[in-house]
């Protein structure tokens, strides 16, 4: 390949690296932009060379520290100025590939971009573009290491390799991965980013990290569906789910109280306020959760609960799960058509909460000043919160040393988890008892009404704070009211949405989030089918089955060993006509009892068959003349006239038979 | 079929490229285990199953690639010689993409960007044998790199051909022929002058005498043209060779009578070329005389075969013909 093939080829593969980039927050416009510059002036320029000296190099490599300290964005992880610096050298050393040496150099800096494109993408129509990737890389790998053979010598020619054989490649490849991707461990290192062996409440933990990135909400999984046991049609009401009161709070951390230890199970149903109620006025309801973790949700107004596993209590009516449980649990809840009932806990004694931010406690006194009542203060923080700051789902970043202080004062914008967690910590501040609430909000009703699917999007965290009348805690949600999830009539065009949905929230529970408990279940459900199949079938069944491959096996191993003669157009083939007519007169000669030898030459049978039919020596001769063309003219092959082929067959045949 | 007659002389070798791309997995493979990404754990997969595939693809290519050779008929040593390799894909699922054969010093002799299923490419490679006598071709190397290059495997040719190389032709025998240095030439008399009837002009041929060229054409036409000419009476030449040196295992002996072998053997293809009939007489060995330059073979092969013999062997067969041309390192015939 020359230097103007390789500059193309760099080019190409550097613009469908940056396919993902526009569709993503990873990286900003104007680098991808200028990448992607580079990418098209290699692709439709390749002639153009951009010769640069040491000097000047040096000047372009302070410009770039400069461009990405400029572009900022550290306060999303350092993913993002990362990416803008891998971007600009990309860029540059595209640029000064001239030959092989430099274009290979330059070939590492665009894989990785597109590593960080696909690996930043959620979205499931980043299956085609990995499917696609995977045929794309071979193509190039295939071609880079077959212009290395002849580098400095032969060219390639242009359309090699073949493309169906790229294809076919790729698609094994694929193929391949799929059992690889299953079985590779996943195991959340303490090194980086993980989070331990927290149990998961709502999308990935038990506790509320307000550092972490809100990539719960944009997770289209199912997480809950809720079932009307009468099919009478659900009350909005009832749609938001709790799962549990987050009190112990460090700073950036919010985690749930622990729970008894015994467990909670009277007269075959679980009370978690403490109290009975009447059922006879209150709904049943059918809860089903896909992916158990440790609590039960309980839609508002829950009265009573019924659970097949056996549950705890936690201080704040948290129902906990006694036990793991591999797969999708269902339960039923009583909840009351009444006002709900409200937790009557009492808050945690002699635990230091957040040490606030100076400017953070003289923000709280200045949202409640000259407010008495605590039911007033708290409606004014949670006011304040909604009306001045926005709903984010980017800006995150582990890096924050005080998030709230960092959300309240500065970034002014966050997911629930930041409005939630700054407004216990306003109310803190004034004297008022508060707490984070996790569960979900919202979700999709079915037409009829009496069935809803709620999925990790509706994900939500609201506060408890202890206002109000007999030392209850009341709820409160900070959250602009636009950016709670909300319930959804499912109307006829839903459907085609749901079925959207279903892919993009298969994509998320089998791929995205699949881990352990997934391998485990795996593991698991294979165990199942082996006993099934042992048990199923007997010894006897498994003996003939072993027979009936082994001799299948036998049969295919002697089809493909059978005698071969040497020229492979003797087999029968659409190209070759000639060659097959050679091959039909090996086998007249066998069948006049003549041996054909396995390596048998076309020459050798042409002569045999003259000897013992002299009438047919032409016509054979002629057709074992043209069998040798066809199968000898190297790489452009020819293949014989077939009308003359079978005139002289025809001829040879009536010889034959004389 | 076992692994070893599939695969003779088997050789793997981890490339650079191959090594890099462990190494990128690896990382790839800390990366998504550290994370749980399974974006990063899909393209490990996509990673790992190129690998398997690749593997798979290139040893399937490297059993089912054959190759048969096609030696060229004459073959003398020191001379370039046109062989035919066949490489033939017996796969009927594998293409055979980057094919490299390599001969006996390393050189890539042939390559074969592609060769489709069931297909067979010919190609010619030149080879030069350096010394007359058997020969067998190699050991030539079939590497497969591709398709993704993480591994060069190859495996020896086996060629189970031998070919005779006859002896090196000289440029310059026709003078030494003549002169005398215990060579005795019966026919001397019969080169001196110019006789004969002119046959035909032609192109200058190696061996040659300069004196048969025809000067005037030769400047006309810008390139060496020689006269032949038809003798009048071809009566048969013998070129006895007398294989005794004295001592057999002496390397300088040994060049001398390799330089003897070659002065026969060039002085066989100039007569034959000439229209005269020529004899050999190597040792024991008697080729009565042959008369066509296709069958020059016959007189050549024991010139091919000959190896020096110590002094206490048997002089070489008396023959009784008037023309015969005595070649001996040992001294006199009758020696």
């Amino acid at each position: 390949m020359t230097a103007r093939e390789y500059r193309r080829l760099l080019g190409v593969l550097l613009l469908w690296a940056l396919v993902p980039l526009p569709f993503l927050y990873i990286v900003l416009p104007p680098f991808w932009l200028l990448t992607a510059a580079v990418g098209f002036l290699l692709s439709l320029r390749p002639t153009w060379r951009l010769r640069l000296s040491v000097g000047l190099l040096n000047v372009i490599g302070i410009a770039i520290i400069a461009a990405v300290l400029f572009g900022g964005g550290l306060h999303v992880g350092p993913l993002r100025p990362l990416g803008h610096l891998l971007l600009l050298l990309t860029a540059v050393r595209a640029l000064l590939v001239v030959d092989r040496r430099t274009f290979l150099r330059a070939l590492l800096p665009v894989f990785l971009v597109w590593v960080v494109a696909l690996t930043s993408s959620t979205d499931v129509s980043v299956v085609l573009y990995f499917c696609i990737s995977a045929a794309v890389w071979w193509w190039a790998a295939m071609r880079i290491h077959l212009s290395g053979l002849v580098d400095g010598g032969l060219r390639i020619a242009k359309n090699l390799p073949q493309p169906r054989h790229v294809v076919a490649a790729a698609t094994v490849t694929l193929l391949l991965s799929i059992p690889i991707f299953l079985v590779l461990p996943r195991l959340h290192s303490p090194w980086i980013a993980g989070r331990g062996g927290v149990s998961s409440v709502t999308g990935f933990s038990s506790h509320v990290d307000l550092a972490g990135v809100g990539s719960i909400s944009q997770s289209r999984e199912v997480a809950i569906i809720v079932r009307s046991v009468s099919g009478k049609p659900l009350d909005p009401r009832w749609m938001r789910l709790r799962a549990t009161a987050l009190e112990r709070m460090t700073r950036d951390t919010w985690a749930a109280r622990g729970a008894s230890r015994v467990p909670e199970n009277r007269d075959g149903l679980i009370w978690p306020h403490g109290e009975r109620w009447s059922l006879e006025d209150a709904v049943e309801l059918e809860v089903e959760l896909v992916r158990p973790r440790r609590f039960l949700f309980q839609p508002e107004g829950t009265i009573a609960l019924s659970s097949p596993v056996p549950v705890r209590l936690d201080p704040s009516g948290g129902v906990v799960l006694g036990r793991r449980v591999s797969r999708s649990l269902t339960y039923t809840v009583w909840v009351t058509r009444g006002p709900p009932p409200r937790p009557t806990d009492p808050p945690v004694r002699g635990q230091a909460k957040i040490e606030t931010n100076p400017e953070v406690r003289r923000l709280a006194w200045d949202i409640v000043a000259g407010i008495d009542k605590d039911v007033a203060k708290a409606a004014a923080v949670e006011r304040h919160l909604q009306q001045n700051y926005g709903y984010s789902m980017s800006g995150m970043t582990h890096l924050r040393a005080d998030p709230v202080a960092w959300f309240l004062l500065r970034e002014r914008q966050g997911h629930c988890e930041y409005f939630a967690g700054a407004m216990v910590a306003l109310l803190d501040v004034v004297g008022i008892p508060a707490r984070m609430v996790a569960g979900y909000s919202g979700g999709s009703l079915s037409l009829a009404g009496d069935e809803a699917l709620v999925r990790q999007a509706n994900a939500h965290t609201w506060v408890e704070a202890r206002v109000g009348q007999g030392e209850s805690w009341t709820a409160f949600d900070p959250t602009p009211e636009g950016e709670v999830p909300p319930l959804h009539r499912t109307s006829g065009i839903d459907r085609v949405r749901w079925a959207l949905e279903w892919v993009q929230s298969s994509w998320d529970r089998y791929v995205l989030t699949f881990g352990l408990g997934e391998q485990m279940q795996l593991i698991s459900t294979a165990a199942d089918v082996i006993d099934f199949v042992l048990r199923r079938f007997s010894g006897r069944h498994l003996f003939w089955f072993v027979v009936v491959v082994g001799v299948g096996f036998l049969l295919w191993r002697s089809v493909r060993n059978r005698p071969v003669l040497p020229s492979g157009g003797l087999r029968r083939s659409r190209r070759t006509p000639a060659a097959n007519a050679v091959g039909r007169v090996a086998r007249r000669l066998q069948k006049s009892g003549v041996e054909v030898p396995p390596r048998a030459t076309i020459r050798w049978i042409a002569n045999r068959a003259r000897t013992i039919w002299p009438g047919a020596g032409t016509a054979v001769g002629e057709l074992a003349w043209l069998a040798e063309r066809e199968l000898y003219a190297g790489g452009t092959r020819r293949t014989g006239d077939r009308t003359r082929v079978r005139h002289l067959w025809t001829r040879a045949h009536r010889a034959m038979r004389q | 079929m076992g692994f070893a007659a599939s695969f003779p002389g088997f050789r793997l070798r981890l490339t650079r490229w191959g090594i890099a791309y462990l190494v990128g997995s690896l990382i790839l493979g800390l990366a998504a285990v550290n994370t749980g990404n399974n974006a990063l754990m899909a393209l490990l997969g996509l990673a790992l199953g190129s690998y398997v595939v690749s593997g798979a693809w290139s040893r399937q290519v490297l059993g089912s690639v054959e190759a048969t050779v096609t030696l060229p008929s004459e073959v003398f040593a020191d001379r370039s010689a046109l062989v035919d390799v066949e490489l033939a894909n017996t796969s009927g699922i594998f293409p055979a993409y980057g094919l490299l054969v390599r001969d006996g010093e390393g050189r890539a002799v042939i390559f074969e960007e592609l060769l489709p299923t069931n297909a067979r490419h010919k190609h010619t490679v030149e080879v030069v044998f350096p010394g007359r006598g058997w020969h067998t071709l190699g050991p030539w190397r079939l590497e497969v790199i591709l398709p993704l290059g993480f591994f060069l495997k190859s495996k020896a040719l086996v060629w189970d051909q031998q070919v005779l190389v006859y002896p090196r032709l000289l440029a310059n025998v026709a003078q030494s022929t003549r002169r005398g240095g215990g060579r005795r030439s019966p026919d001397a008399l019969d080169l001196r002058g110019r006789e004969g009837e002119v046959t035909q002009l032609r192109d200058f041929r190696e061996g040659d005498e300069l004196r048969a060229l025809h000067w005037k054409q030769t400047a006309r036409q810008r390139r060496l043209v020689v006269v032949e000419r038809q003798r009048a009476i071809e009566r048969p030449v013998f070129f006895v060779l007398d294989p005794r040196i004295e001592d057999p295992s002496d390397p300088q002996q040994r060049d001398r009578f390799e330089r003897l072998v070659s002065e026969v053997a060039t002085g066989v293809v100039q007569r034959l070329r000439q229209g005269v009939p020529v004899g050999v007489v190597v040792g024991p060995i008697v080729v009565h005389p042959v008369r066509s330059i296709r069958r020059a073979p016959v007189a050549l092969r024991p010139l091919a075969e000959v190896q020096p013999q110590p002094l206490t062997e048997t002089a070489p067969a008396e023959i009784d013909v008037a023309r015969k041309m005595f070649f001996s390192l040992a001294g006199g015939p009758g020696r």
